[in-house]
C-alpha cells in the first residue's frame, strides 16, 4: 500500500513539475538556458515584447533599450561585443517597435518603462543594470524612478534634455508616416532624410561634428521605421514630454553618461556635470551618431568596463577625452 | 494519515494531469490575439506567427521568396475568423529565423518543419506553400507523407528549361545596402532558398504524392499557367482559381484567399 502511495505521489509530483515547466515558458527556463545568443518573446502589458539575448546567463547582465525610431537591431553588433567581454545583454524591442506588439494609444515614458518588469521577471532578475539610448535613456530613467530597488546602475547614452525651443520645435512638426507610394519614392525620401543628418531638434544641442551613420545603419533604421508604422512617433513623444532633467537631479543609483562627439545629445551629457558631478562620464572618441552600431567594440569596452567595476563609477571614472 | 496522503496524492495527480493536458495548449495560445514564437531548429531559431484557436484545424503556411511570414499577416487573421488556426513559418534565413551557414537543398529546408510540428504537438498537419514555399512543402510531403494531411500548392514551381535558365541568371545579386539606398535587404544569402527551389524537381514529386492536393491559383499569379497545366496532368488534384489579378491575394485580398483555403482545410481537419 505504502509503495502504491509513494508511486502515485511520485507520478503526481513529476506531472506537476512537467506541467509547471510547460506553463512557464520563461524565467526559470531562461535563467538556466545554456544558449548564449537567441531571441524570445515575453508577455507584456500590450501583447508580446520581443527581446534579443546574447551572453551567458551567469554573466553580469544589462538590459538595452534602443533609441527612436529603431529597434533592438541597434545593438546587433554591440551585443556580440558585450558577450565577448563577459557581459550578458538583453536588448528589448520597445512596444510598437521591432517585433513587439504596440500600445493602442500613446503611453507616457513611465508607462513604457513598466514593460521592463515582465522582461526582468522572465529572466529571473530582481535587479539589473539598464542602458538606454536617447529616448531609451529616458525610459530606463523613468523605470529607475518608479523601481529604484530593481536597478543596479544606469547607463544613459544621450540624455534627452531638450530646452523649450527644442521642445516647441519638436511638437510643431507633424507626425509624418512614410505612407507607401506606388513608385516607391517614400523609400528614397526617407533614405535621403536619414543621410542628410538633419535630424537635430534644437540648435543649442547640436554637436559640431558632421554626424553620420553607416549605410547599414541607415538601412536598419529605415526598416525599423516602416515596421513601426503610423504610430512610430509614440515613444518619441513620450520622451519629449518627460522632464528628465528634474529626475536626474534626484536619482540615487550609480549612473554613467556615455557620449561621443557625434551623439545628438552630447552637450546635454557634458552639461550635467554641474548638477551631478558624481555621475561617471565616458566620452568616446567617435564622430558617428550610433556608436553601438558602427563602433561596437569601443562602445562595448566602455559599457563592459563600467559594469564590471566593483563600485560603479570608480573604474569608469570621468573620462573627458575628446 | 496514510489515507489522507493517498487522497492528497490522487488530487495532486488529477490537477497535474489536467495542467499537463492544458499546458501545451495554453502555451500554444488560445487567445484571439496572434502571437509570435521561436522554436529551436536545425540552424538556430525558427520564428513563427500563430493565429487562431489551438483546437481548430491547423494549416502550416510557408511563404514565397523573398518575403517572410509577414506575407500572411492579413491572411492569418482572415483564416482565424473562419475557424482555422494557422502557423506561418519564417523559412530559415528569412524574417526572424536564423539562416543556414551554407546552401541547403529543398529537402533540407523542409526538415525545419519537423521541430515546428513537434513544438505544437502535431503529428500531422495541412500545409500551404506559396511559390518557393510550395516547393518546400512538396519536398516535406515527399520525405514525411505521414506528417501531412493535405497540401495546398499556391504556385507549383515548375519551369521549362529556358525560363529556369533566365531565373537562375537573374537571382544571384547580393542585396547588400548601397550608399544610395537602392537595396532594402541586408541578407546577402537571400538567394539561398531560390537556389534550392531552382534545383528542386517538383514534377516527379507530384507524381509520387498520394496525399490530397489543392492547386490554388489566380490570373495574377506568376505561375498561373503552370498551375492550370499541372492540374490537367494530375486530375485527382483539386483546382481552385480565384478571381484575382494581383500577385499576392493572401496579403491584398485576404478574405477571398481565406475563403478558399478554409473551405479546403475543413475537408481535412
Amino acid at each position: 500500500m505504502s509503495q502504491h502511495v509513494s508511486f502515485l505521489a511520485g507520478i503526481a509530483l513529476l506531472s506537476a513539475l512537467f506541467c509547471l515547466g510547460l506553463d512557464m515558458p520563461s524565467h526559470a527556463a531562461d535563467a538556466a538556458d545554456s544558449r548564449t545568443s537567441y531571441r524570445a518573446y515575453v508577455d507584456g502589458p500590450w501583447g508580446q515584447v520581443h527581446v534579443r539575448v546574447d551572453g551567458s546567463s551567469h554573466a553580469p547582465t544589462v538590459i538595452l533599450v534602443h533609441q527612436m525610431i529603431w529597434s533592438s537591431q541597434q545593438f546587433r553588433y554591440a551585443q556580440q561585443e558585450l558577450s565577448a567581454r563577459g557581459v550578458r545583454s538583453i536588448a528589448v524591442d520597445l512596444p510598437g517597435y521591432g517585433m513587439s506588439d504596440g500600445p493602442p494609444a500613446p503611453p507616457t515614458a513611465t508607462e513604457y518603462a513598466e514593460v521592463l518588469l515582465p522582461v526582468m521577471r522572465h529572466f529571473g532578475l530582481k535587479a539589473t543594470n539598464l542602458l538606454g539610448v536617447n529616448e531609451g535613456g529616458t525610459i530606463v530613467c523613468a523605470f529607475a524612478a518608479a523601481h529604484p530597488a530593481m536597478v543596479k546602475s544606469l547607463i544613459i547614452e544621450g540624455p534627452v534634455i531638450v530646452d523649450s525651443i527644442g521642445q516647441a520645435k519638436y511638437f510643431s512638426q507633424p507626425h509624418e508616416y512614410q505612407t507607401p507610394r506606388p513608385d516607391g519614392s517614400h523609400l528614397e525620401k526617407l533614405w535621403r532624410h536619414l543621410d542628410s543628418a538633419d535630424t537635430k531638434i534644437s540648435a543649442t544641442l547640436q554637436s559640431p561634428a558632421a554626424t553620420k551613420i553607416s549605410v547599414g545603419g541607415m538601412q536598419s533604421i529605415l526598416m525599423s521605421i516602416f515596421a513601426a508604422g503610423p504610430n512610430g512617433w509614440f515613444a518619441q513623444d513620450a520622451a519629449y514630454r518627460y522632464d528628465l532633467q528634474d529626475l536626474l537631479r534626484r536619482l540615487k543609483m550609480p549612473v554613467m553618461l556615455l557620449t561621443y562627439r557625434g551623439q545628438q545629445f552630447q552637450q546635454a551629457a557634458l552639461d550635467l556635470e554641474t548638477i551631478r558631478p558624481d555621475f561617471s562620464l565616458q566620452n568616446l572618441d567617435w564622430d558617428g551618431v550610433a556608436a553601438s552600431y558602427d563602433a561596437p567594440a569601443e562602445w562595448a569596452d566602455a559599457v563592459a568596463n563600467y559594469l564590471k567595476s566593483s563600485h560603479y563609477g570608480t573604474a569608469g571614472g570621468r573620462s573627458k577625452t575628446p | 494519515m496514510r489515507r489522507y496522503f493517498h487522497v492528497f496524492a490522487l488530487k495532486l495527480l488529477c490537477v497535474s494531469l489536467l495542467c499537463g493536458l492544458a499546458g501545451p495548449v495554453a502555451r500554444a495560445g488560445d487567445g484571439p490575439r496572434p502571437y509570435g514564437a521561436y522554436i529551436d531548429g536545425p540552424w538556430g531559431q525558427i520564428h513563427v506567427r500563430v493565429a487562431g484557436k489551438s483546437t481548430d484545424p491547423t494549416v502550416i503556411l510557408v511563404h514565397m521568396m523573398v518575403w517572410s511570414s509577414e506575407q500572411f499577416h492579413f491572411g492569418q487573421l482572415a483564416l482565424a475568423q473562419r475557424g482555422i488556426r494557422s502557423i506561418a513559418i519564417d523559412i530559415p534565413g528569412y524574417g526572424m529565423s536564423d539562416g543556414p551557414p551554407t546552401l541547403p537543398n529543398a529537402y533540407q529546408y523542409a526538415e525545419s518543419f519537423v521541430p515546428v510540428l513537434r513544438y505544437f504537438g502535431l503529428r500531422s498537419a495541412n500545409f500551404l506553400g506559396s511559390n518557393t514555399g510550395a516547393a518546400f512543402i512538396a519536398a516535406f510531403a515527399d520525405a514525411h507523407p505521414d506528417m501531412v494531411k493535405s497540401l495546398i500548392l499556391e504556385g507549383p514551381t515548375i519551369w521549362n528549361a529556358k525560363d529556369l535558365a533566365d531565373l537562375v541568371a537573374g537571382e544571384y545579386a547580393d542585396e547588400i545596402p548601397d550608399a544610395d539606398g537602392r537595396m532594402v535587404l541586408n541578407r546577402p544569402n537571400a538567394w539561398f532558398a531560390h537556389d534550392a527551389v531552382f534545383k528542386f524537381r517538383m514534377e516527379p514529386v507530384l507524381k509520387r504524392i498520394r496525399l490530397p492536393v489543392m492547386i490554388l491559383t489566380y490570373p495574377g499569379q506568376l505561375l498561373y499557367r503552370t498551375a492550370v497545366r499541372v492540374n490537367t496532368m494530375h486530375p485527382r488534384f483539386t483546382l481552385t482559381v480565384l478571381d484575382w489579378n494581383g500577385a499576392a491575394p493572401c496579403f491584398d485580398a485576404p478574405e477571398l484567399w481565406a475563403d478558399a483555403v478554409a473551405k479546403y482545410i475543413k475537408q481535412h481537419p
